[in-house]
């Protein structure tokens, strides 16, 4: 998590007709606290998690008073919820703080030689941006959306070396992808999808190759398209970039949640 | 009952254990165990806090609808054990001074998980 945790209470101080929390996730636990009330929540655009539950202090719900809402790139949360920090939730006795995290799955740990079947030198992922709205006023009409998004990638590293690149996708419907070799003598590109799931690297993620791994001319050019109707839903892109001479090299990777 | 040497061990085999003979008792048990460790006048407790609140709530229903936990209940409830070990470990490691969650804190979570999931 961010520390200090972004906090809602100065947006209410400023008089602020919303609070967002905008903030790349840092481990696969983050959860985000309010204290203050809100009439509406909803993704916010630049986030790439799809998937956010919202819990909160409820009387009808004895005995434990917390109810939760899910809120998604297709379905906000309208009405007012209020948060009771002089009651508590049971049994576990915590202040009735409103509680925001993510239903979507990250692991930065996972084993990304095992899922492409050949050694990695090294990864880097793409942490996912976690934008969630909290609106202080009514909002009729709310439409949440994602905004499209763009990931463009050249030289990574320090030395020739077999890079896996992770990009958040969570569900988005379709992307596109192009690498070009831009050193003058071969480099390889392949392109994996994953869904992270709970387990070790043996069962930790699923995985379906996209673009086989392949050693490319110098000036080559692979580029493609990925559509949720043939390539399925998934959490994440892994591009594996094997780097030589120059290690120049340009990837650019956008995703969408229009098809 | 598991001996995970690590949170993040205890994160990444939560499955293979919750699923073999745990049910609600369990994880309220897993709860009532590690939240003294985690008081709420300290900030930096929150998040820890929060989590096992949102477990303990699903364990509450699970006991109340006959402590046989559905496999979507179930998979609910290694979720928040996932992320709360995760976060944790995560918390501990933050290379800060005083730390935001103490090794002992950490212990005992590991403990709770190791004497009830």
């Amino acid at each position: 998590m961010s520390y200090p945790q972004p906090s809602s209470n100065g947006a209410v101080n400023a008089a602020q007709d919303f609070f967002r929390l905008n903030t790349p996730l840092v481990s696969p636990g983050d959860i985000y606290e309010s204290e203050v009330g809100a009439l509406a929540f909803a993704i916010g655009p630049e986030s790439d998690l799809a998937n956010i539950a919202i819990d909160y202090y409820d009387t009808t719900q004895a005995p434990t008073f917390m109810n939760s809402v899910a809120i998604s790139v297709s379905r906000t949360m309208v009405g007012q919820i209020s948060p009771d920090l002089t009651q508590t939730y049971q049994p576990s006795n915590v202040p009735g703080r409103t509680l925001i995290r993510p239903t979507d799955l990250y692991n930065p740990s996972i084993d990304l030689a095992t899922i492409v079947g050949f050694p990695i030198d090294d990864s880097y992922f793409v942490a996912p941006q976690l934008d969630v709205i909290q609106y202080f006023n009514q909002q009729p009409g709310l439409v949440p959306s994602r905004n499209d998004k763009t990931f463009e990638f050249q030289r990574i590293g320090n030395a020739a070396a077999t890079w896996a690149i992770v990009i958040p996708y969570y569900g988005r419907k379709s992307g596109s992808y192009r690498f070009v070799n831009n050193a003058a003598v071969n480099q390889g590109f392949g392109l994996w999808s994953i869904n992270y799931t709970i387990g070790d690297a043996n069962n930790g993620y699923a995985i379906e190759n996209i673009v086989a791994f392949t050693s490319e001319a110098a000036g080559a050019i692979v580029k493609g398209s990925i559509e949720q109707s043939t390539n399925g839903t998934f959490d994440a892109l892994v591009a594996v970039v094997q780097t030589a001479g120059t290690r120049k090299f340009a990837l650019r990777v956008d995703v969408s949640d229009t098809d | 009952m598991p001996s995970e040497p690590n949170l993040t061990s205890a994160a990444l085999n939560a499955y293979a254990n919750m699923w073999v003979s745990t049910n609600g008792t369990n994880w309220l048990a897993f709860c009532s165990e590690a939240l003294p460790f985690f008081p709420d006048d300290r900030p930096n407790n929150h998040p820890i806090a929060n989590w096992l609140a949102v477990l303990s709530t699903l364990a509450t229903t699970v006991v109340a609808e006959g402590n046989d936990p559905t496999a979507v209940e179930l998979r609910e409830a290694v979720s928040a054990v996932y992320r709360v070990c995760l976060l944790c470990n995560y918390l501990n490691g933050v290379p800060v001074s005083p730390k935001l969650i103490s090794d002992a804190q950490a212990a005992a979570l590991l403990a709770a998980y190791n004497s009830h999931l």
